[in-house]
């Protein structure tokens, strides 16, 4: 095999390689939401450009979001490289049923141990604003909780502030806390995850 | 400076791309004429352009230039090489929605290097002059000459329309207390005091403190209330503690509200809702909503003071900043806001 040879050999497995990390194939409208938009920055970070009849690029985005979660993640280093980018996928899938977001949020334990989202994007994972806030704290004696939450602890060795939140989810103590914000607010508490 | 470059000969049409950047304002009589264009807006009286936006109450007349130079006095308008037959000034207005009526000529007639303009609507408008020499004519827009230092959301996100070379406007007022409300605003441009994560001394003797919450609309509250001819009361009650008005009573429009003791607009005694389709003034509250992406039902809102440019004085997640805008800008902000106005 000549040089030339094994260049172009070694093109087509680049090539290769490269094509598995973008199997996922966007539509060119969640791709242009993920290039162009970013949370806003006012109460609860909400996704851009959603509306009421649910027409918005933002309402389309979560649609797709939902449909097809697990290929996004599992495709997030190609898709949505940038912090800001997995954000808006990380708010999308927060409107997922919980046992599905509990599976997404250990996606995203994987993808901080890989090195494609940073421990910030995960923190801000963790600290779900809606609909999810507070469900990992209501649901502590969950099995899978305490997996995840755990998981989580051993990820943030260094991280005190979230290491105590951590803490306070598996002790139960910020159940209470969540509890309150959720009365003091009228807002619909997360709900208690069915027995698996 | 940017010069404009005329062929003394006459041409056909418009040469802009020949426009080019001067270090300093310089005048040359060549086979071509290169004209030191900056057009520069002032209130009348004041002894420069403001850096912080021209914005004047109706009534007050604004100077307008094609040269810095032509209002400080560092050029005479009779060595400026321009007749005032060959200059028109034109404006045209923000509407509600963030567009704009088509341009519009001050006067009938050109108005020449130098314009002043007594101001009689209130709004917040766009300026451009229209030069016209043997027989081509160039538009030159009245540009921001910095970039904005507070164009950037909490995440350091900057909007472009705020960036050097964009067009600038000037903001008109009907009142004053809309110049008080937006100073006491902008006073407070950087300021981290109403970041979500903190917590304000109480709003009143034994009040809230608002620790972990979002705090625009509180930002919006008390920016009114020290201004002190535009009071807001706290109109609201829940779990026995008295609050300002929620970004839903600013916004007082339709929707599905997802918290029920929040589902209807209250009414903010002083205060008058315009809706959308109303030309903006500096001054005006603004809000608009927010909505879940699935169920479609609005979840909180976001709430902010209207700068001279369209901007929201807003208190952002960290920053108290000017990063939305009313005109439509790719950063999302052109859902349909609503303006309130303090009645008198």
């Amino acid at each position: 095999m000549s040089f030339k040879n094994i260049l172009v050999l070694t093109a087509c497995v680049a090539l290769l390689t490269s094509h598995s990390a973008i199997a996922l194939d966007l539509p060119s409208s969640v791709k242009t939401y993920l290039q162009t938009k970013h949370l806003l920055d006012e109460s609860g970070r909400p996704l851009p450009d959603c509306n009421a009849t649910l027409t918005g690029s933002g309402n389309v985005f979560v649609q797709y979001v939902l449909s097809n979660w697990s290929a996004m993640l599992d495709n997030l280093a190609a898709i949505a490289p940038a912090p800001q980018q997995q954000k808006l996928v990380i708010r999308a899938i927060e409107y997922l049923p919980p046992r599905d977001y509990l599976k997404a949020l250990n996606k995203l334990c994987d993808l901080n141990a890989a090195g494609v989202v940073k421990s910030e994007t995960l923190e801000f994972a963790v600290k779900a604003r809606s609909p999810e806030n507070g469900l990992l704290s209501k649901n502590y004696q969950d099995t899978q909780v305490i997996q995840l939450v755990q998981r989580l602890q051993a990820l943030f060795p260094k991280d005190s502030k979230i290491q105590g939140l951590l803490g306070d989810i598996l002790s139960g103590k910020q159940k209470a806390v969540d509890q309150k914000k959720a009365d003091d607010e009228d807002v619909t508490a997360p709900v208690t995850l069915p027995a698996q | 400076m940017v010069c404009a470059r005329f062929d003394v000969a006459p041409r056909e049409k418009t040469r802009r791309s020949q426009r080019r950047t001067r270090s300093k304002i310089k005048i040359e009589h060549t086979s071509e004429m290169l004209l030191p264009v900056q057009v520069t807006l002032q209130k009348q009286g004041a002894s420069a352009p403001p850096t912080t936006g021209v914005l004047v109450k109706t009534g007050d007349t604004i100077q307008m230039a094609l040269n810095p130079g032509l209002l400080n006095g560092t050029i005479p308008l009779t060595s400026y090489p321009l007749q005032t037959s060959q200059v028109n000034w034109q404006y045209r207005e923000m509407n509600g929605d963030g567009t704009f009526t088509a341009w519009t000529n001050f006067q009938a007639t050109p108005e020449g290097p130098e314009y002043n303009y007594s101001t009689t609507v209130g709004g917040i408008y766009q300026v451009q002059a229209i030069i016209t020499v043997n027989g081509a004519s160039e538009t030159w827009q009245y540009n921001r000459q910095q970039d904005d230092p507070y164009g950037s959301d909490s995440d350091g996100n900057f909007n472009p329309i705020y960036a050097k070379g964009q067009p600038d406007y000037f903001g008109v007022v009907d009142s004053q207390w809309q110049i008080d409300v937006r100073n006491q605003a902008r006073a407070l441009l950087g300021s981290s005091a109403y970041s979500e994560a903190g917590s304000l001394p109480p709003i009143y003797s034994g009040g809230p403190t608002f620790a972990g919450d979002d705090k625009c609309n509180v930002f919006v509250y008390q920016m009114c209330n020290a201004a002190g001819d535009a009071p807001v009361g706290l109109i609201r009650s829940h779990k026995g503690v008295s609050l300002p008005p929620l970004t839903i009573d600013w916004f007082d429009g339709p929707g599905a509200w997802l918290l029920p003791w929040v589902a209807t607009p209250l009414p903010i005694p002083g205060w008058a809702s315009l809706g959308q389709p109303h030309w903006p003034e500096p001054g005006y509250v603004v809000s608009r909503p927010a909505y879940n992406p699935v169920t479609g039902q609005i979840t909180g809102g976001h709430a902010g003071i209207l700068d001279y440019d369209g901007a929201w004085i807003n208190a952002g997640s960290v920053t108290v900043n000017r990063y939305p805008n009313i005109t439509p800008s790719g950063n999302s902000y052109n859902n349909p806001e609503h303006c309130t106005y303090h009645t008198p």
